[in-house]
């Protein structure tokens, strides 16, 4: 209250209310003000076309121009005069339409600016799907030394040419297991049997560069390491592959 | 049309076909809180205040063009509210089944059913008190109180002499403070 006078007049009146605070304890739905005017245009423009113009009607006469007008206010009533949800609620019940449409839930503070994130980590992510192309030369002397592996002996395959001490029997064991597992063409039963951490093991006990048991993974051949270090020579490698299916 | 035109000029537009909507436009935004205001302190809840507002202005709309302009645009568009409102209450009793004694708490009870109502404040008290006044008495009391209205407007706003709105005032006070203080 700023008017002085006022505020002297009701301070004489009653000194317990002129100290009451003045605040509107009301509150408006947002954005009611920026539409109303908007709201109330529609209203009248509804209105009009509905209501008969105020003239006087004797028998036989109809207002001068009523006929060509008549026309394009029922177009412009059905181009722009259509209904909105509100007059149309108010038409069919007063009472239901007095109730709004106002939100009365509440939703947890911050939950809309988090919501995509957690949708997003529930989302599964399709499995990661690696070219074997590229890998191809390569993936054959991993399979190598899978299989080698696969045999679950502490030998080196037969077909090592840097290692010595070895005996024949245990060689032919080797060899022995190998073919059985092309004939029974069961290498990728085999190959499940046995994990990463076992192939490197092998590798490493053999003496041998763990890093080209990995090769699957590696997509860029200039990453990967040179030839020579791998296990088995190309020709006898390939001879064994082609029988195993796996020389692509 | 100004920025901020001024009443006659708004008239003057309002009266001329090819600006008559967008004259009306400018009236609704110039004087539709003041007036939405003084509504919704009479009749409480807001789809009521919305439904008497939009009514008001659609009056407005229909009679503007005969305005004498024998007083201030505003003192007419606030008597065409008040009556509204006034109209609206009286429209409200005579739907409600119930007694007399609670009828006149109804607008009470809307006004406890609000979501941000809250007894222990006096601002709040203040409005259940003013409930509790006879109608055109509770107009008296907000007009002066809230909108800062000036008797010789106000009579013009409520067609009532300045003398019986200051009396009406006065009662109307001793009244709130009663209430309040054996609340």
């Amino acid at each position: 209250m700023s008017n002085p006078e006022i505020i002297s007049e009701l301070s004489a009146i009653s000194k317990s209310v002129a100290a009451i605070p003045r605040v509107n304890v009301f509150s408006v739905p947002t954005d009611y003000f920026n539409t109303l005017s908007n709201s109330i245009l529609h209203t009248i423009h509804t209105e009009l076309l509905f209501k008969p113009v105020t003239i006087n009607l004797n028998v036989g006469e109809v207002p001068e121009g009523y006929f060509e007008g008549l026309a394009s206010q029922i177009m412009n009533k059905i181009r722009d005069g259509k209904e909105s949800l509100a007059e149309e609620t108010k038409n069919i019940s007063m009472t239901v339409s007095k109730i709004g449409n106002r939100n009365v839930f509440t939703a947890p503070e911050g939950y809309f600016e988090s919501l995509s994130e957690v949708i997003n980590l529930r989302i599964p992510q399709p499995a990661r799907v690696i070219s074997m192309k590229k890998r191809t030369s390569f993936f054959k002397y991993a399979a190598a030394a899978v299989i080698t592996g696969l045999i679950g002996l502490s030998v080196f395959t037969v077909l090592d040419k840097k290692e010595s001490g070895h005996s024949n029997k245990e060689s032919l064991a080797v060899m022995e297991k190998a073919s059985e597992i092309i004939k029974n063409k069961t290498f990728d039963l085999e190959l499940r049997n046995v994990s990463d951490k076992e192939i490197e093991q092998f590798l490493t006990e053999s003496g041998q560069d763990v890093n080209a048991a990995l090769v699957a993974s590696v997509i860029d051949e200039s990453n990967l390491p040179a030839t020579d270090e791998y296990l088995i020579d190309d020709r006898t490698l390939d001879e064994y592959l082609i029988k195993l299916n796996l020389n692509n | 049309m100004a920025e901020n035109p001024d009443d006659k000029e708004l008239l003057f537009q309002f009266r001329n076909e090819a600006t008559k909507e967008r004259a009306f436009t400018s009236i609704i935004k110039k004087y539709q809180e003041k007036l939405y205001w003084h509504i919704r302190r009479m009749v409480v809840e807001h789809e009521d205040a919305n439904d008497v507002l939009q009514n008001m202005f659609i009056k407005v709309w229909k009679n503007l063009e005969n305005f004498r302009e024998d007083s201030q645009l505003y003192t007419w568009l606030y008597r065409i509210a008040t009556n509204e409102s006034l109209t609206f209450i009286e429209q409200q009793k005579k739907r409600s089944s119930v007694s007399l004694s609670d009828d006149e708490n109804s607008f009470s009870n809307k006004l406890q059913a609000d979501k941000d109502f809250d007894g222990n404040k006096l601002e709040w008290k203040l409005q259940l008190a003013i409930q509790q006044l006879p109608e055109k008495q509770k107009a008296v009391f907000n007009l002066r109180y809230f909108e800062e209205m000036p008797y010789e407007e106000m009579s013009r706003v409520l067609e009532t002499s300045e003398g019986a709105l200051k009396a009406s005032y006065h009662h109307a006070v001793k009244k709130i403070e009663e209430f309040i203080l054996n609340r």
